[in-house]
């Protein structure tokens, strides 16, 4: 057992620091627009700086552009990334879920053909799994691909696909052979949104953002070879992308997780009621010093994982876990946060009222949508009864 | 990196496991037999060839000179079949305080050598506390004053177990709560109180942060005494809804189940979680030990307590019963807990922690 990092390693996240504790600021301060870490066109613009530095592929083969790196060195990466405040990107779901499983899966040809466009951002990557009528049950999905003998026809909906409305590529999950069970008859196919025949409707949230959208796709023709695996072997895929984006997933995410609660103590400690420090309650202590055992809770998870990965060991089921703990610590965080604000929460101008209560108000409503997306915490807690408990499958 | 348990210590666990499955039965807890027991004797001197009582000792007395780790993974083992011996007094607290103390012990010498080679089973209660343990069911009773109160010198004695109650016979010890560990109520004077009592303290010299550590240490091993029953009663929760059927299935296909089980296994992972890390920041002497151990006893506490509740309703009615093991496991978590102060005096620590700054637990090592 060693805990934390080696010297070597913290060496190494001495430079990463140097490096993003020049940059990122100076990016702030050239930004012309007004910077909203919210904003898709910041995000974007942060990811190819990132990018063009030569910060991408970090864990990829050399061939295809990547470093290599060891996976010590891709957490310390997404780390000091996090722990300087700066946004998640807008490629994030090529980066951390398509790339690997093209690495491990596609052929020769697909990876030169794909790989370099996620590497430098020029084609940004959306994901079609959930339907209308298949959200926790995504086998039931019934988007069909028609192989035609010289293409699939693609015809159905998909629905909460975030970025689809800036993406250049979707993958999409579709039924391939109607007549098989459910698992067995479904494609991975890799679609080129400016097909003919996709059209993109943005869906509006309670956040008042329009993150997700719903995806049509009528009679869209799609290349035989961009299918990704053999045919009618997409749920297999599918499930081992989920594991990659298990891997480094929630590395940012509880680093983010401590720079928030850090936040939430300083807001609180900023904040009284007629005389009174909102510290001072009892109550709210107790519930700060619970999520700082959240906070400690989730930095001890990735360490595990991170454990588990330099030993050799696939991903465990641990995996539906740690979504659990960050999704639902990160609620109560907010909870709280929402909490100590009060009425300060409410306005729409801030004038006169204190703390800007507008950023945490737009978390806790987005946070709501934490413990749906990417499997319920209902699915969440299945898993672990069925996989690590061995309760039988309904 | 490297945050799990190294091949020696795995080793060492599944030598533990078996040992105490396959000596220390629940039918054989139930019994709470007393040290007069051969039975308990052979157990304890067992326990000794193992090497495990002199886990921390160091070399020069026949000890192995391990870590707080390994006393972790025993415990645990014991907690797992409810085992009624001192182990966490004898083979932690005792080599911990005399390590401290340096040249003032006294003839503690002696009493760790009688320790690691199984003659002697020493409890060891520190004042202040209201209880005393394993009364009749150890060798020896060794009293520590001073651990808490920031007195000058930390005071011992020692009292061979029976002798240090006067009215002990009207009073069995056996209590309603646990039934498998006996424990009686002291008076704040004990043992000092007895009529004719004239007793011989010994002062130890031990600085403030090295109590605080031997504590953490000591609450640590009682910990992995309540994570070890805790996973002895989910297992068994878990082989219940397996095999218990209802509506013509069996009940651990049902959601509301599943769900539970869920939440009670990832308590138990999390909590785990935190001890290993928290053992591990004593053996290492981490600046943020202090936090580690609170979050450690916050987070093992409540989902032993919980594990234990539900163990119960998920048996259902036979699980109310006096005849089936689950009973047994919710009592003894609660004894663990009771006596560590429960979860507000961790709620407490914690929050002492948090505020001392010795550790800012999100910028603990990895991302200061």
């Amino acid at each position: 057992m060693q805990v934390g990092y080696s010297p070597e390693d913290e060496d190494f996240r001495s430079e990463m620091r140097a490096w993003f504790e020049e940059h990122y600021p100076r990016f702030r301060q050239d930004w012309p627009y007004p910077f909203d870490l919210n904003d898709l066109r910041l995000r974007r613009a942060w990811e190819d700086h990132v990018s063009r530095s030569g910060w991408a592929g970090l864990d990829w083969p050399v061939p295809y552009g990547g470093k290599d790196w060891p996976i010590t060195r891709l957490a310390i990466f997404h780390e000091e990334q996090a722990r300087i405040g700066a946004p998640l990107g807008v490629n994030i779901i090529g980066h951390g879920i398509l790339a690997p499983t093209l690495i491990h899966f596609a052929s020769e040809q697909q990876k030169r053909r794909y790989l370099p466009g996620i590497l430098s951002n020029r084609e940004i990557w959306c994901q079609g799994y959930s339907e209308p009528s298949a959200g926790s049950d995504l086998a039931s999905l019934t988007t069909r691909a028609d192989n035609t003998g010289d293409h699939y026809l693609l015809n159905g909906r998909k629905i909460w696909t975030s970025f689809a409305h800036i993406a250049d590529y979707c993958f999409v999950l579709a039924r391939t052979d109607p007549a098989a069970a459910r698992h067995r008859g479904i494609s991975f196919l890799l679609v080129d949104m400016k097909s003919s025949g996709v059209r993109v409707e943005p869906i509006r949230q309670i956040t008042g953002e329009a993150d997700f959208n719903e995806l049509v796709f009528e009679n869209v023709r799609v290349p035989l070879d961009a299918r990704l695996g053999e045919e009618n072997g997409g749920w297999r895929l599918a499930m081992s992308a989920a594991n990659f984006e298990r891997g480094t997933y929630f590395i940012p995410r509880q680093v983010r997780f401590a720079r928030e609660l850090d936040s939430l103590r300083e807001l609180a400690a900023g904040i009284s009621d007629k005389g009174h420090p909102a510290l001072a309650n009892p109550h709210l202590r107790r519930s700060l010093a619970r999520l700082s055992v959240d906070s400690h809770l989730l930095k001890l998870k990735s360490w595990r994982a991170l454990t588990q990965a330099l030993r050799g060991g696939p991903p465990g089921p641990e995996g539906a876990a740690t979504k659990l703990q960050w999704s639902e610590s990160h609620q109560r965080l907010l909870n709280t946060a929402i909490d100590v604000l009060g009425e300060r929460a409410l306005p729409g101008s801030r004038e006169g009222v204190g703390p800007d209560a507008s950023p945490w108000v737009r978390d806790y409503l987005w946070s709501r949508a934490e413990t749906i997306l990417a499997g319920t915490s209902e699915v969440q807690r299945n898993i672990i009864a069925e996989q690590v408990l061995g309760m039988p499958k309904n | 990196m490297d945050f799990a348990l190294s091949n020696e210590q795995q080793m060492l666990q599944e030598s533990a496991r078996r040992f105490f499955a396959d000596r220390h039965p629940i039918r054989r807890a139930r019994l709470a037999l007393p040290w007069s027991d051969a039975l308990q004797r052979e157990l304890w001197r067992d326990m000794a060839g193992m090497g495990w009582l002199g886990l921390l000792a160091p070399e020069s007395q026949a000890g192995l000179q391990l870590g707080m780790c390994e006393a972790f993974l025993i415990a645990e083992a014991a907690g797992r079949q409810l085992l009624n011996l001192p182990f966490a007094a004898s083979a932690v607290l005792l080599p911990l305080v005399h390590a401290a103390a340096g040249m003032s012990v006294g003839d503690l010498d002696d009493w760790i050598d009688e320790v690691v080679a199984g003659q002697s089973c020493i409890n060891v209660t520190t004042m202040g506390s209201l209880v005393m343990e394993h009364e009749r069911q150890c060798s020896h009773q060794m009293f520590l004053r001073g651990m808490t109160d920031r007195a000058d010198k930390v005071q011992w004695t020692m009292l061979p177990s029976g002798t240090e109650d006067g009215h002990q016979a009207d009073r069995p010890g056996l209590s309603m709560f646990d039934p498998t560990l006996r424990c009686s109520a002291i008076g704040p004077d004990f043992p000092d109180k007895p009529p004719g009592s004239k007793l011989n303290w010994h002062g130890l010299t031990i600085g403030e942060s090295d109590r605080s550590f031997i504590l953490d240490c000591y609450r640590m091993t009682r910990l992995g005494e309540i994570l070890g029953a805790a996973a002895t009663s989910l297992a068994m929760s878990c082989d219940y809804a397996r095999q218990r059927e209802q509506f013509g299935k069996c009940i651990g296909s049902y959601q509301a189940i599943k769900h539970i089980l869920a939440d009670a296994w990832m308590a138990l992972d999390n909590a785990r979680l935190a001890a290993l890390y928290a053992v591990a920041s004593l053996d290492g002497r981490l600046s943020d030990s202090a936090f580690a151990c609170a979050a450690a006893r916050l987070t093992s506490i409540q989902a032993g307590l919980r594990i234990g509740r539900d163990a119960i309703q998920i048996h259902g009615g036979i699980g109310f019963t006096w005849e089936h093991d689950a009973h047994l496991f919710l009592k003894r978590i609660h004894h663990v807990s009771a006596l560590l102060g429960g979860e507000e005096a961790a709620y407490a620590t914690l929050e002492e922690a948090i505020e001392n700054q010795q550790v800012q637990p999100s910028r603990s090592r990895g991302f200061p």
